[in-house]
């Protein structure tokens, strides 16, 4: 329950950050303030350095690689659930990975969308290759073929308070 | 029933088996290990996660995961409870599975409830606050979102999971015979 | 791998035809699938028996919804749930957010609360995109109901419709007996019409089933009807509130709305077929225009024996629990059937191997043959080798099977296993099946904690079935000599144990048999012929001697009956490549 146990390389985390045993961080990683990163989650700076922002939670089994030699930045209140699989180059604020989603290194995420249960993002097949897209704000990908639709934001608010509260108890519980 | 069934072999230390006849894998992650209560001849696998820390905010004592008898968690599952909010707090909430549950490889289950004679199968995720009730079937890589309601003697599939059929009258002797059967069959190698 | 189980439907018990006739198959399902009627004696499964609904219940909310509701409820929850017009999943009841709730604000005054809002936790579709919203969080149906009551077109036209025939059903309750005379019944209808309408109602003989499950008492009714069958219906045209010219017409400028609204949103817009289908076909097509549909009820379901002299419930549910109040299922009588650990039979010399001539064999040849295996399975010579059961089989070759059949009778049971007699003229099957052992017995089910000492007593060496490694000789059932199979040998390698309870049961000498709790397993060879291919399948017909209970409670002592019951089993076993 202390600051990243015995760094392989260059690990950066806010005091204020709370990162559990058993996780897995390679390569040059800057965690953000308030950050909260469950065990097993892995954090795999492989070419270019990750940066986190602040208050993501990064859940278990989660694993964000950085294969590219450009920085893959993260923003602010981003929360990665159980099982996800992040390669995105770029990441807004306040994004829903659910569980054992998968974001491709083709698509550029940018704020308030959720990756549903499952779905994998991958760059629109109608997109010359080796394209970026940029996935608007409040996409959501959902269902057994990925579907794309616009989040009308309804709950919006909800769901930011609900997303503090959560860091907040985290921090508060897990290092007990 | 299961005339022809192998025996499911395990290395004798890999496996720490209790009082009450649970067999527990040391390769398991498990958290919070105080809050969590498994009732007998249950069957954690290797590489899963059981996250019993992640408890009620109120002060005390608190059950965060509670298993019945003869159940099964599969390799690298994770059981995990659902959080909300609740009066402007949040907390976590309780995960209650009853006998005869066998939970496939590799799923994630944030479930509120699963009731006694409940297969899920591989790769399933089941999210904050299902409630499963007694005898049904998820198949594998079924997605059951937040809030769904499973009721008796159904069969989901599907993302996100719908009912696809019913189960046959006789799917509780079934679900029992084969629980009891694969944790008879789970032993140490010779 | 479990087997199928043949039911006769309404025949009384035949051996079902062989595999080779593809209609056979619809006789057959899983043992877990059957139900059994006492009361005839026989086999009934889902494709026969008479269903009725129990109860009715909403599989979100799990209200139990009363018969009576149902119909007016359309078969749907009237409750609060709606199905997500986008991806199905039931939709969840939340607050909308306080829209002045600042960053500051948002941690103390964040107890949302009206106007509610549908959403889905799968899609994060929200009913504001439908412009529903809610005073209340509860009953949302009935809120729906009062403001928001513009159904679609067709509804106030089929309203109208049925309203028009219901006036007619109503005051014609009593059917009233128009005079012969009328043979012009209607203005319109042509004499040709009338044949054809007559045609289409005349009973069919093989319809019979179906038209009296229609109208379960009715017979009389019908045959009322069918003495006057001239007396048409005294019907006032309909006239049709609105007129699809009028439609057409008005449709022009909509239609240019629907291509604008289509060039903004791309295909993506409009709505997938799956989520359109139950609406009428003049609906909005586009995919933000389909509304939420409250979810439709399921059911529990009584089940009653198909035979029109029994009717005798088979499965009664419990509408509070899990649990049935009646449960008659095939599972509970007849001993179930598992198929297992094939082996493949290694021969060393070419004898018996697949040479051209096998294809003439006759039956005595073939004997002789197997007589000549046998003699040679007690040697050295031939091997056997285990095969996984998911293996294609290979034509020309020799295997063997274990069958394994569990007694769930407190008594012990006696089976004779025989190969049921197809036809004549029906199609050669692609292999030759030989049952070693026909006569065995099977010992009786005990309670369940009977087993659970059992278990504990035998830890060490229990379910040591398949895998023979490390287990000693200690359990041998199957030392017979003389009459000694072709199965033997690879019985005494296979070190079956025996629990201490059916020890006793060794002394009796049956041979070919491996018997464990109320299990028995004994062999089948196939001989798979050189030309095979595709499905080797072949049914067994198995007789059980069973002791009635009965009789014997009363009378005397010594006096026991027996009762005999046949039954028949598919088993498949392997593909041919």
């Amino acid at each position: 329950m202390s600051r990243s146990a015995a760094p392989p390389t260059r690990i950066t985390a806010h005091s204020t950050s709370l990162i559990c045993q058993d996780v897995d961080l390679r390569g040059d990683i800057t965690i953000g303030p308030g950050v909260v990163v469950h065990p097993k989650a892995s954090i795999l700076a492989l070419g270019g350095p990750i940066v986190i922002g602040a208050e993501c939670v990064i859940e278990e089994t989660v694993i964000i690689v950085n294969r590219g030699t450009e920085i893959m930045k993260i923003g602010d209140g981003n929360h990665f659930m159980v099982g996800s699989r992040i390669e995105s180059p770029s990441i807004g604020d306040h994004n829903t990975f659910q569980p054992r989603c998968k974001a491709s290194s083709g698509v550029i995420i940018t704020d308030n969308c959720t990756l549903g249960a499952g779905t994998i993002l991958l760059p629109l097949p109608t997109l010359p290759p080796n394209t970026t897209e940029t996935l608007p704000p409040y996409t959501v990908i959902f269902g057994a073929d990925s579907d794309r639709r616009i989040w009308d934001g309804s709950g919006e608010v909800a769901e930011k308070a609900l997303r503090g509260k959560h860091i907040e108890y985290l921090r508060e519980v897990i290092p007990k | 029933m299961g005339a022809f069934d192998t025996v499911i072999t395990y290395d004798k230390g890999t496996h720490i088996e209790t009082d009450t006849g649970n067999k527990v894998s040391r390769k398991a992650t498990i958290a919070g290990a105080t809050n969590i209560i498994l009732g007998g001849k249950s069957i954690i696998q290797t590489g899963s996660i059981l996250r019993g820390d992640l408890r009620r905010s109120t002060a005390g004592q608190h059950v965060v995961i509670s298993m019945g008898r003869y159940c099964l968690i599969g390799e690298g599952a994770i059981i995990r409870p659902p959080g909300k909010m609740y009066k402007g707090a949040f907390t976590f909430y309780p995960v209650r599975i009853s006998d005869f549950v066998h939970i496939g490889a590799g799923c994630i289950v944030e479930a509120a409830q699963i009731g006694s004679g409940v297969e899920i199968g591989k790769g399933c995720i089941i999210g904050k606050f299902v409630i499963i009730k007694d005898l049904a079937v998820i198949l594998p890589n079924t997605v059951l979102p937040e809030g769904t309601v499973v009721p008796s003697m159904s069969v989901w599939s599907g993302n996100p999971g719908r009912i696809v059929d019913t189960l046959p009258e006789t799917y509780q002797e079934t679900m029992e015979a084969k629980c009891k059967n694969y944790y008879q069959r789970f032993r140490p190698a010779a | 791998m479990s087997l199928l189980y043949a039911c006769s439907h309404l025949d009384p018990p035949i051996s079902p035809l062989p595999p080779s006739y593809p209609s056979s198959s619809s006789s057959f399902s899983p043992l877990h699938n059957l139900y059994f009627c006492e009361e005839c004696d026989a086999v009934r499964c889902d494709q026969c028996v008479a269903v009725e609904v129990a109860s009715y219940f909403c599989p979100n909310c799990l209200f139990d919804v009363p018969s009576a509701n149902v119909r007016a409820d359309k078969n749907r929850c009237a409750r609060s749930c709606f199905s997500c017009p986008q991806c199905s999943s039931s939709l969840s009841i939340q607050a909308t957010d306080s829209i002045q709730s600042g960053e500051a604000s948002s941690s103390t005054t964040s107890a949302p609360g009206p106007p509610y809002i549908l959403t889905c936790s799968g899609c994060r579709w929200s009913s504001k995109e439908v412009g529903w919203e809610f005073e209340k969080p509860t009953g949302i149906a009935l809120q729906l109901q009062k403001t928001h009551s513009h159904n679609e077109p067709i509804q106030s036209e089929f309203d109208a419709l049925k309203e028009h025939l219901d006036s007619y059903i109503s005051t014609n309750a009593p059917p009233i007996p128009t005079p012969r005379s009328t043979r012009a019944p209607f203005r319109h209808i042509s004499h040709l019409t009338q044949m054809a309408s007559k045609a289409l109602h005349r009973d069919l003989s093989g319809m019979a089933g179906s038209s009296a499950r229609a109208r379960p008492r009715g017979s009389g009714v019908g045959k009322d009807g069918e003495k006057e069958k001239v007396g048409w219906d005294v019907l006032g045209e309909y006239e049709s509130k609105t007129s699809w010219k009028q439609l057409g017409l008005e449709s022009g400028l909509e239609d240019v709305e629907k291509m604008k609204k289509l060039e903004y949103s791309g295909v993506a817009g409009v709505a997938t077929l799956d989520r359109t289908w139950d609406k009428s076909w003049n609906g909005n097509r586009m995919a933000s225009a389909i509304l939420p549909q409250r979810i439709p009820l399921q059911t529990k379901l009584t089940k009653r024996c198909p035979h029109p002299t029994c009717r005798h419930l088979l499965i009664q549910p419990d509408t509070k629990s899990v649990r049935m109040k009646i449960k008659m299922v095939a599972m509970n009588y007849l001993p179930h059937a598992e198929l297992g650990r094939r082996k493949r039979r290694v021969t060393s010399g070419s004898s018996a191997g697949g040479g051209s001539s096998e294809n003439l064999i006759s039956p005595e040849e073939a004997e002789m043959r197997r007589r000549e295996r046998r003699l040679r399975g007690k040697g050295p010579l031939t091997k056997e080798e285990d095969e996984s059961m998911d293996r294609p089989l290979e034509a020309g070759q020799v295997y063997t099977f274990a069958l394994a059949l569990t007694n769930p009778l407190y008594d012990p049971i006696q089976i004779r296993l025989t190969q049921p007699h197809g036809p004549k003229n029906a199609p050669e099957p692609n292999h030759l099946l030989y049952l070693p052992t026909q006569h065995f017995t099977i010992n009786a089910l005990k309670d369940a904690w009977a087993y659970d000492e059992e278990e504990a007593e035998e830890d060490p060496t229990f379910g040591a079935g398949g895998s023979e490694a490390g287990f000693s000789e200690e359990g041998t059932v199957t030392t017979g000599t003389g009459t000694g199979t072709g199965t033997l040998s690879k019985k005494s390698r296979m070190s079956i144990l025996v629990g201490g309870s059916t020890r006793e049961k060794r002394s009796r000498g049956e041979t070919g048999v491996e018997k464990k709790g109320n299990t028995s397993i004994v062999g089948l060879e196939v001989e798979i012929l050189p030309e095979a291919k595709g499905k080797v399948e072949f049914d067994l017909e198995v007789r059980y001697t069973y002791r009635a209970d009965e009789v014997s409670e009363k009378g005397e002592k010594g006096k026991e009956e027996y009762k005999t019951f046949t039954f028949w089993i598919r088993v498949n076993a392997g593909q041919v490549e």
